[in-house]
């Protein structure tokens, strides 16, 4: 296993896919890419909103933008502690999560991809979760969900 | 400016939809359709069925022209904004068309049909006329097969359309009615929405959330919904899951409302003010006041103009939440906001143009000196000249009972009422104008004398029958052909604008509805609504709409 590809963004079940790609990077010397999505459908969050001008809503969608960039600053600075001493390279791209995730992987030819597996609790953020039935019949390579 | 892009989606879905209007146009010119129209009641948008197919299906084919010249060319603004939005301004329209003309009618038939069964008529229960359907099909598409690609920049259009619709309503208030109505409305905006603000903002002490949180979710419950937290949120340094949970709840609840307040307010027998001032408070998203509005009565526009000032003065209310906001967030991050930005930035334009039309409206310039009030008769088929659907019940239920005293002219009058709805000639001969209005003529003249007589004791009817005879014969009698034909476009505006908005709600955003911004907005809604109600039943009186 040479290249492993984890995919988090920071909640509780996601922390421990990344001590499993840790674990496993340090053991096997692989390279780690790590995965931030931004969910595409961020950009329905206007909804029906329509008093705005285009100067108010352009000013959300930055600010929207920004406190995204920011929480994922925030997530890979934590995680490279976690990481610290690997080969570790960050990507962030939007679109819809299971669909980036097969890209990705296929891109950087991983080996292997490592999430964090669905909680009894959904974590506080944005609700989305990866759904089986569209991302699995696209997968370039195995995924483990880290228990 | 031109730029690089040269991408643009397939020409094959404009060629399609525009040769589909055009087919459409040439068959109903024809007669074909004719029984079927009859069946579902929609003949007498014939006419207007023919025109607006072949210029829908003109302006398509000649864009499909251009764009087809043009494919491998770098985009300009012209593409951008004309070119580029005509699929899917076309796309609405045909929906818009089809919604009107046969899913609404369809809908009618079936409700029904359901009634042996259900015991009552589903339809009316949940206010499903053209505008609720437009929306709902709006939802259903954005959140099953997702918006065609070659339509998503046309959709974007919604906005700036449902804008021109508020604009072209300002032609409809004269100053008494903007005096009174923007009075109740100052008032009870004012309260509600300072109100709803410190009821979050003090729930958010209580449950000890975040202020940013708070800050967040007291606009969108106080203000306009998904508007105020989309102008709020920057200011109040909202964090990425409290705006999503705030949009969420606010859509949700929304959507809830939209169904709800019709149906209460008709349960209990508010009248057109009243309706509009408790939808234009209790409401949260703007959006859902102009549905809920005309979902209560879509066959004038009383109820709709009610709402629409209680919905432009939350707008204006917007700066000072804004500034009320930056106040006291500011106060402990140390934010300081200029006047710009909280004023000028958020100021929204379409308000200017509400008001021109408004003044443009008021000193005459849309009505010439022969078309003063009552002087124009407007017979032409549209459901702005019908009766309601509640009126029309009553007047069948009085024609399949009898009225005792009625001459032959006055019987044949109340019946053609009966039947087509409104005060108008006849069918056949509505290409003849001349020929048409005189036979209108004559029955509005038996129909007034049925009140008349009435009036004097020689014939017997109940009140609600005078009401509805009453309301037939105002609905005849028009300020000037042009606010009527400013009036038939804002409510093809609205409807259009609506269904683009539906496709804006999807279900990964209602999704986002919970966590704590749930528990405060239920409350603060759930809230602001039944006070609001209760406001509304005791202390707004009928105001006198044309």
């Amino acid at each position: 296993m040479r290249h492993i590809l984890l995919a988090t963004h920071g909640t509780p079940g996601a922390q421990k896919a990344e001590d499993l790609a840790a674990q496993w990077a340090r053991e096997q010397g692989a390279h780690v890419t790590v995965l931030s999505i931004v969910n595409e459908d961020w950009k329905h969050m206007t909804g029906d909103d329509w008093l705005n001008t285009s100067k108010a809503r352009n000013l959300f969608a930055d600010y929207v933008e920004g406190q995204i960039e920011g929480e994922i600053k925030g997530l890979w600075e934590r995680v490279a502690r976690k990481l610290d001493g690997l080969e570790v390279e960050y990507v962030r791209r939007v679109g819809r999560p299971e669909d980036v995730l097969c890209q990705v992987a296929r891109e950087q030819q991983a080996d292997v991809i490592v999430m964090g597996a669905h909680q009894k609790k959904q974590a506080p953020g944005w609700r989305a979760r990866f759904e089986n039935k569209k991302l699995h019949p696209q997968l370039p390579c195995p995924m483990v969900v880290a228990p | 400016m031109a730029h690089t892009d040269v991408s643009r989606p397939s020409n094959v879905p404009l060629l399609v939809l525009s040769g589909v209007l055009l087919l459409y146009g040439a068959l109903v010119a024809s007669g074909v359709f004719e029984g079927m129209f009859k069946a579902l009641h929609t003949h007498k948008a014939i006419d207007l069925m023919e025109v607006l197919s072949f210029v829908l299906g003109g302006i398509g084919l000649l864009s499909a022209l251009l764009r087809q010249g043009r494919m491998n060319k770098p985009l300009t603004n012209f593409d951008t904004f004309v070119l580029e939005t005509v699929p899917g301004i076309l796309f609405i329209m045909v929906l818009a068309m089809g919604i009107r003309w046969f899913l609404e009618p369809v809908v009618v038939m079936m409700s029904g049909a359901l009634v042996p069964t259900l015991g009552f008529k589903i339809h009316k229960v949940l206010n499903l006329n053209y505008v609720v359907l437009g929306i709902l099909v709006g939802i259903v598409i954005t959140n099953s097969w997702g918006i065609p690609s070659f339509a998503a920049a046309g959709v974007k259009t919604a906005r700036f359309v449902l804008k021109m619709g508020v604009i072209l309503l300002g032609a409809r208030y004269s100053f008494a009615e903007l005096a009174k109505l923007g009075m109740v409305s100052v008032w009870m905006i004012g309260f509600f929405v300072l109100g709803t603000v410190f009821l979050v903002l003090f729930l958010g002490k209580i449950f000890k959330q975040p202020k940013s949180m708070t800050g967040v979710l007291s606009a969108g419950m106080g203000v306009c919904g998904v508007s105020a937290t989309v102008a709020c949120a920057p200011v109040v340094k909202a964090k990425c899951s409290e705006m999503a949970y705030t949009i969420g709840t606010i859509l949700g609840f929304g959507i809830l409302c939209m169904f709800a307040f019709p149906t209460i307010g008709k349960i209990v027998g508010m009248n057109p003010t009243q309706f509009g001032a408790w939808a234009g408070t209790g409401i949260l998203n703007s959006a859902q006041v102009a549905a809920a509005c005309l979902a209560f009565n879509a066959v004038d526009i009383k109820t709709l103009k009610v709402g629409e000032i209680f919905n432009i003065t939350r707008v204006l209310f917007l700066p000072i939440i804004v500034l009320v906001l930056a106040t006291w967030y500011g106060r402990s991050s140390g934010q300081r906001l200029t006047f710009k930005e909280v004023v000028v930035d958020k100021f929204p334009l379409f308000i200017l143009g509400f008001l021109l039309l408004f003044f443009m409206s008021s000193l005459g310039v849309f009505s010439p000196s022969g078309h003063y009030k009552g002087k124009y008769l407007d017979f032409s088929y549209n459901q702005r000249t019908e009766v309601t659907p509640e009126e029309l019940d009553v007047l069948a239920k009085a024609q399949a009972a009898g009225i005792p005293g009625l001459n032959e002219e006055e019987r044949a009058a109340f019946a053609d009422l009966v039947k087509q709805r409104q005060i108008a000639g006849n069918f056949d001969e509505r290409d003849n104008k001349t020929v048409f209005d005189t036979t209108a003529r004559h029955r509005m003249d038996a129909l007034e004398s049925i009140l008349a007589r009435a009036k004097g004791g020689e014939i017997t009817i109940s009140a609600d029958v005078k009401s509805a005879l009453g309301h037939a014969i105002k609905q005849v009698h028009k300020k000037s052909k042009t606010i009527v034909t400013l009036t038939d476009a804002m409510i093809w505006f609205f409807a259009y604008g609506l269904i683009g908005l539906g496709m804006q709600i999807t279900k990964k955003s209602l999704a986002q509805a919970g966590g704590w911004p749930l528990v405060m907005g239920g409350i603060s809604g759930v809230a602001k609504a039944t006070l609001s109600f209760i406001v509304v039943m005791y202390f707004v009186k009928d105001v006198v709409l044309k």
